[in-house]
């Protein structure tokens, strides 16, 4: 009797060992990753880079003496000095200032344009997956049908026709790049919807809706947010370059793109207009990718460091 | 192989309906319209002109007399330069374009797969890092920053080059390194993974094991395995680079495909823009088919039958 009672409390520790090793980190998906994630130097290079940027961006202009649009013509083009520290363009505005206002809009650009994509993307391709058959192979056709339409040319000419609306640049940029996060979205639901608990969600008679919402939809959040880091650099990349073939945000506003672009024309004189953008643009875009890759791996279940 | 040719080509006439119904209507909502921006010219000689293209007729009789013009292969005439057809244009401005892509890609392929090779032979090592650091920059400096930081450091700083112009091969260097250095950084990306996956088999082993040289071992029994992903990455990046040099070609003031492109959007020229856009869209899927059938033939598991 006292022998079954000491074997009893042997598997009471047992066991709370065992909860113990559950609980230490590295267990659970999100402190893996997380952990994972901090180990890997370039991802961390890159989100203080980009949180530096971030703040640079949206309090930065509250701290320099000057705007965007601020002309000092007597000054005109002048070096990086200390009273303009990345100098000054033709018309005397200051660039500092004016890459911060470039930062807000090429980076409310990027999230937001992700975003409108994000959406469209997940909620069509979970739609396409969960279904299946029929609808899938239809959704699926248009999307390939999508895919061969020359995209950057119907970026073009939509921005002829939506002109210098600034918010309508998000849209049409989200609209067209929703099509490979369909694809990724869909071929994850089509996997995720075989699995034992979705088949028992179903059987105590959950409606289809609530399975996609409340079973897929979380479900698919990994492979979403790695993707979703990817796409911002690309939204980034395709307002720079409208911006940089003068269709996109118009002067005095500023972005980098424009910034770029101006630079560019002027870089035999006053080089520093082109480098610094450059500079920053690229260092974004550095960034942004090494994040995403760095998410890519530490979500990657077989890969064990 | 016929069957399959026959099926992409009908496959390929909705797309380009779609396309071209898609473009007119979208060009058409823009406002402004290929002579209202003149000003010099007085309202009546305006109309007239418009009379003239048919611009005042209703959208969708216009749309229908395009679409009817189209099927018998017209173009239409320029609207911006008046004696020209945008299908004479396209035709003068297309090669500049594909000789830029080629030579772009074959830069591209060149360098990738050098750079890719070489990081393969020692992974996670400083030569391993510094091969994909350089890809890395051309996968992160876009064309719009990379052309005209060369043209500063090589044409004015160096003065080796011109800043713009096409004519000699001497003039393509800073463009095709310029539009090629993303692709170069995809197939170099691509070609380590391949080669780091051939390199970890066992027959390769077995070759080191028995004596082979290292350089053997990679140039021989390696190589081919190694690089089919960029293989079948080719193909549709010759697509992207011949039909995706706006930029190189604003640049460097090239008069290729891209430029026209660019400047029919700016000037609202309608049927510049439907003909550009529909040549595009027939590259397009042409390097597509032919990505398929290059596929289909390497790869042993796959066949013409499928989809």
């Amino acid at each position: 009797m006292l022998g079954f009672e000491l074997d009893m409390f042997k598997i009471k520790e047992k066991l709370e060992n065992m909860q113990m090793e559950l609980e230490e980190p590295g267990n659970s998906l999100w402190k893996a990753t997380l952990h994972k994630l901090c180990m890997n130097r370039f991802a961390v290079f890159g989100i203080f880079v980009l949180l530096f940027l971030v703040l640079f961006s949206i309090f930065g202009p509250y701290m320099v003496a000057f705007n965007y649009y601020q002309q000092n013509l007597s000054l005109g083009a002048s070096e990086p000095s200390l009273t303009h520290f990345f100098g000054t363009d033709q018309l005397g505005r200051d660039l500092l200032v004016r890459m911060m206002y470039g930062g807000r809009v090429s980076l409310a650009v990027g999230i937001c344009a992700t975003l409108v994509s994000l959406t469209i993307g997940v909620i069509y391709g979970a739609l396409s997956g969960y279904f299946g058959g029929r609808v899938d192979s239809v959704m699926m056709r248009f999307v390939d049908v999508m895919y061969a339409l020359p995209f950057t040319m119907l970026v073009i000419v939509l921005m002829v026709w939506l002109g210098r609306n600034f918010i309508l640049i998000f849209v049409a940029i989200g609209a067209i790049e929703w099509l490979t996060m369909a694809r990724i979205v869909r071929n994850e639901v089509y996997c995720i919807k075989k699995k034992e608990y979705i088949e028992a969600a179903r059987a105590i008679g959950l409606p289809g809706w609530k399975i996609l919402y409340r079973h897929i939809i979380p479900n698919l959040l990994g492979i979403v947010i790695v993707y979703v880091t990817l796409t911002i650099p690309r939204v980034m990349m395709i307002e720079a370059f409208l911006s940089f073939l003068g269709l996109g945000i118009q002067p005095p506003m500023s972005s980098w793109g424009l910034l770029i672009k101006d630079g560019a024309q002027v870089m035999e004189e006053y080089p520093w207009m082109l480098f610094f953008p450059s500079l920053v643009f690229s260092l974004t875009l550095f960034s942004l990718n090494f994040l995403g890759d760095g998410l890519r791996d530490a979500l990657d279940p077989r890969s064990k460091e | 192989m016929f069957a399959f040719l026959l099926k992409r080509i009908l496959h390929a006439i909705p797309v380009l309906l779609i396309v071209a119904t898609i473009t007119f209507f979208l060009i058409r909502a823009a406002p402004g319209g290929p002579f209202s921006e003149n000003k010099i010219m007085p309202p009546e000689a305006i109309a007239s002109i418009n009379k003239h293209y048919g611009l005042d007729k209703p959208l969708y009789e216009q749309y229908f007399s395009y679409m009817w013009g189209l099927l018998k292969g017209d173009l239409g005439p320029s609207f911006q330069y008046p004696n020209r057809t945008v299908a004479g244009m396209i035709a003068d401005a297309f090669p500049v374009s594909f000789e830029l892509g080629i030579m772009a890609m074959v830069f591209a392929i060149f360098i990738g797969i050098v750079l890719g090779v070489t990081a393969s032979t020692k992974p996670n090592s400083m030569r391993d890092y510094v091969c994909m650091f350089f890809a890395m920059i051309g996968i992160c400096i876009p064309p719009f920053v990379l052309g005209p930081i060369i043209i500063w450091v090589f044409a004015i700083k160096f003065e080796w080059f011109n800043v713009s112009g096409w004519g000699t091969f001497h003039d393509a260097v800073l463009p095709v390194i310029t539009l090629g250095a993303i692709y170069a950084a995809n197939v170099a990306r691509l070609g380590r993974a391949g080669m780091l996956e051939v390199l970890s088999q066992d027959y390769i082993r077995t070759a080191r094991a028995k004596g082979v040289p290292e350089y053997k071992v990679i140039l021989k029994h390696s190589i081919r395995g190694g690089l089919m992903g960029v293989v079948s990455y080719i193909s549709p990046a010759i697509a992207g680079v011949i039909t995706g040099s706006f930029v190189v070609e604003s640049i460097f003031q090239i008069p290729g495909l891209g430029r026209l492109f660019v400047l029919a959007a700016f000037n609202r020229d309608y049927t510049m823009i439907m003909g550009t856009v529909l040549f595009f869209s027939v590259m397009i899927l042409i390097f597509n088919t032919i990505s398929d059938v290059i596929q289909i033939l390497i790869n042993p598991k796959r066949s013409f039958t499928e989809g």
